[in-house]
């Protein structure tokens, strides 16, 4: 006997097949490391860190601008399969508790980001290889990825409630964009441990390998925003009438 | 007591800011029952089926399904003894019709082999294995009825399942919807916008128009309201009536004609004598037949065209 | 002019415009940050600088924002399934026109806006001098034309695949390769690097004493063949898109 949770996430993975939507998680960070390493290599005279040098070229961008809407676009892909076709009328009759339904999704979210920031990761460590560096591969980068990580799932609830309640497609992309670039002001300011965009960039140290980050308020901060938001969607399953258009 | 019927509404009312879609609907669909909803296209249907749902939360008034409040609470259990079919069929287009059924096998927690019966059940078994996005409307209308069979529920809410079924499938969707009662003990509310159809499936009967019920019983009773009368044409009307009235019969004038109730034949002769008789010249006696479709419409209004 | 009175009417209540305003407002933040606190030698290169940041952020952010646009636009027919309707009272090819007529007035209104603000910015730092009325007219031009190839390209996309994950996906490259082609070179002959072959302005940094000094581009022959591929680009987007478009069986 399976749990409803259970249910419910099998049945998102069988929603997912036949749909090649993880080839952008493969794909963006492939450009992004390309064009990171390249800059590296034609910078090296003035990026002299190795390792964290490398990171600084391949993180920038990707993590600001570009991993925020990737999330947001796969949060976006996984509510519109509810949000065509009628299906709001089916899904919301399956006999399944809506937190059920809702983490059913959110898992799926969180899986793709994990594993995309692992492919992040991995490219990093050939592109250090393949680049040619000497010292051995920072153990730091385990705090980056761990970090990164939660951050991303907190961008993956803030992105879940906002295509759940905008029926269109693109509108939480834009949303996920403007948050990213935001972002990079808040982090500027200082603020990034307070705004979901930037937990992952500062988590996963974009640009700045050396950063300190307060550990103990990024974790509690990610789970702030991980339980306001996972509330604030099952409250809008509960409350407001969905019609299936 | 406890409640023979499967389904109860009390004073179910639904409201969109100031419209009222649904007013004080109380519905009753005994157990094991073929309960045809009627009315015209926008009476309420849809909303008032997706009340019975969950889908939408009543402005007012209360429903039982098996003898259980529709709460928050409640809300699982009766949808895994409930299967539905609302508005258009749901569907993933990217998806096969078999996948699309192991989606709803999965959440419903159901065993597989129910996939294979129900696609056998909606004779969709060769097209299992095709993507739902090359379905005809037909199919995709057969695949939604095929997921709401999924794990053979109590009790199935279809709504207007003939929409895009060529005549073929139509009938072959009545006969189907005829059998479940006996053959898996499912109730079934169905609701559609023609009478001949409801007529044609269904044993009890429900009239929705303009949100209100205005009509609910077996389809038996409704059609004996389909009743037969003797229509007069006479000379003298109005003395006539008197007459009739004197020996205890209520008539009504329309137009240029008399309406009695229905008599036999001795009675007729009778009664022609003694307006004769009377020196009223009689110029017609008709049998009128009031159709369903004539009470059909006077329950809806006429203006609310089929 | 009817045609397009119906799309205008399709997506009202959709809040393209707001959502359009809002991806303005952020580049506006961008703009108002970056130029914070000028420094006096800021303040008389201002109206110069101006026109070198405006194409640097629109190769980062236009592409994104045209693929919202176009799928916005594109999308309320897949949702609808309107397409067969809609081929029956106009053909293809006016419904394709229509919208990318559409689009392209929500380009010139955006791109307008951010002119505008760009002027208001300098008034309000008190750069030193008038903006050049050329230099501004014809960057806004460029910028919208820029616009236009993108926008073709990612209606073209949503209008083809019912799975929008793939044109968005497109645009969010394309931001990413526009940022790379801001570290490689000044041109390139990809339609996502037309913002940067279309800057009239250039930086020059000295590594030594960190001045900065902005100059008017002096257009090498493949620099302006680079920039005359914008308007290649909007020819082949439109017209290849417009023949798939009549060709798609819906």
């Amino acid at each position: 006997m399976k749990t409803s949770y259970g249910k419910a996430v099998h049945a998102e993975r069988l929603k997912l097949r036949r749909s090649p939507v993880w080839l952008a998680f493969i794909a963006l960070p492939i450009i992004s490391a390309f064009f990171g390493t390249c800059n590296y290599v034609l910078n090296i005279e003035i990026l002299k860190k190795e390792w964290f040098s490398l990171w600084t070229q391949h993180s920038l961008f990707l993590c600001y601008f570009f991993m925020p809407a990737l999330i947001g676009t796969y949060c976006s892909y996984l509510w519109r399969l509810e949000h065509t076709r009628h299906n709001w009328n089916s899904f919301l009759t399956s006999p399944l508790p809506l937190w059920a339904l809702y983490f059913g999704k959110l898992t799926q979210a969180v899986c793709m980001t994990v594993l995309g920031n692992a492919w992040i990761f991995f490219l990093y460590y050939i592109c250090g290889k393949i680049a040619g560096l000497a010292s051995p591969f920072p153990k730091e980068a385990m705090s980056w990825f761990f970090f990164g990580t939660v951050g991303a799932v907190a961008i993956c609830c803030v992105q879940l409630f906002f295509s759940l309640i905008i029926r269109s497609f693109a509108i939480p992309i834009g949303i996920a964009m403007a948050g990213g670039i935001f972002g990079l002001l808040i982090t500027n300011k200082g603020w990034g441990l307070r705004y979901p965009y930037s937990l992952y960039s500062v988590g996963m140290r974009a640009n700045n390998p050396n950063l300190e980050i307060d550990m103990s308020a990024h974790l509690v901060n990610s789970l702030t925003y991980f339980f306001l938001f996972t509330a604030l969607s099952i409250l809008w399953l509960r409350k407001h009438e969905i019609s299936a258009n | 007591m406890p409640t023979q019927n499967l389904v109860e509404t009390h004073n179910l009312t639904k409201e969109y800011g100031k419209v009222r879609c649904v007013d004080s609907v109380n519905m009753q669909v005994p157990s094991g029952a073929v309960y045809g909803f009627l009315g015209p296209n926008g009476a309420g249907k849809s909303t008032t089926l997706k009340m019975l749902l969950g889908l939408a939360k009543p402005t007012a008034g209360d429903i039982t399904l098996f003898g259980m409040p529709v709460k928050e609470k409640t809300r699982m259990k009766l949808l895994k003894q409930t299967g539905s079919l609302i508005e258009s069929p749901s569907y993933y287009g990217h998806l096969t019709g078999e996948e699309n059924l192991q989606i709803i096998q999965t959440l419903k927690g159901c065993s597989e082999k129910d996939i294979d019966k129900v696609l056998k059940i909606v004779r969709l078994e060769d097209a299992r294995k095709k993507l739902v996005n090359h379905y005809s409307l037909g199919m995709k209308q057969r695949l939604g009825l095929a997921a709401a069979l999924l794990g053979f529920p109590k009790l199935l809410i279809l709504d207007e399942p003939t929409n895009g079924l060529d005549p073929a499938g139509i009938q072959e969707m009545r006969e189907l919807i005829c059998t479940l009662p006996s053959e898996y003990g499912i109730t079934v509310i169905v609701s559609s916008h023609l009478l001949s159809e409801i007529d044609q499936m269904a044993d009890h009967v429900g009239i929705i128009r303009k949100g209100g019920l205005v009509y609910q019983n077996t389809l038996e009773s409704l059609h004996s309201h389909a009743k037969q009368q003797i229509a007069l044409r006479v000379s003298h009307p109005a003395i006539a009536l008197d007459l009739l009235r004197q020996d205890g019969i209520t008539a009504a004038q329309e137009e240029d004609y008399l309406l009695l109730p229905m008599m036999d034949d001795a009675y007729v002769a009778n009664l022609c004598k003694q307006l004769v008789s009377q020196n009223i010249s009689l110029y017609r006696i008709e049998k009128r037949e009031k159709s369903l479709e004539d009470i059909f419409l006077s329950l809806t209004g006429k203006e609310s065209s089929l | 002019m009817i045609t397009l009175l119906m799309e205008w009417k399709k997506i009202k209540r959709k809040k393209v415009g707001l959502t359009m305003c809002a991806l303005m407002g952020i580049q506006f933040a961008w703009h108002f940050w970056a130029a914070r606190n000028p420094s006096e030698k800021e303040l008389l290169q201002g109206w110069l600088g101006n026109l070198q940041t405006q194409p640097l952020l629109c190769a980062i952010m236009m592409p994104t924002v045209m693929s919202v646009l176009a799928s916005r636009l594109a999308d309320i027919e897949h949702k609808g399934n309107t397409y067969k309707q809609l081929k029956t009272l106009r053909t293809a090819g006016t419904l394709y026109h229509v919208k990318v007529l559409c689009g392209f007035l929500f380009i010139l209104a955006m791109t307008a806006a951010n002119y505008l603000f760009l002027l208001a910015l300098g008034y309000l730092h008190g750069y030193v001098g008038d903006p050049d009325p050329k230099a501004y007219l014809l960057s806004f031009a460029l910028q919208s034309a820029c616009c236009l190839s993108l926008y073709l390209l990612q209606l073209d996309l949503s209008l083809l695949f019912f799975n929008q994950m793939i044109p968005l996906v497109v645009g969010l490259c394309g931001s990413m390769l526009g940022v790379i082609l801001m570290y490689l070179k000044t041109y390139s002959f990809l339609p996502w690097g037309g913002f940067l072959s279309s800057a009239i302005v250039m930086m020059d940094w000295n590594r030594d004493t960190k001045v900065v000094t902005y100059y008017y581009r002096d257009f090498s022959s493949i620099e302006f063949l680079a920039l005359t591929m914008v308007a290649v680009w909007i020819i082949v987007f439109y017209t290849v898109g417009r023949i798939l478009f009549t060709r798609k069986e819906s």
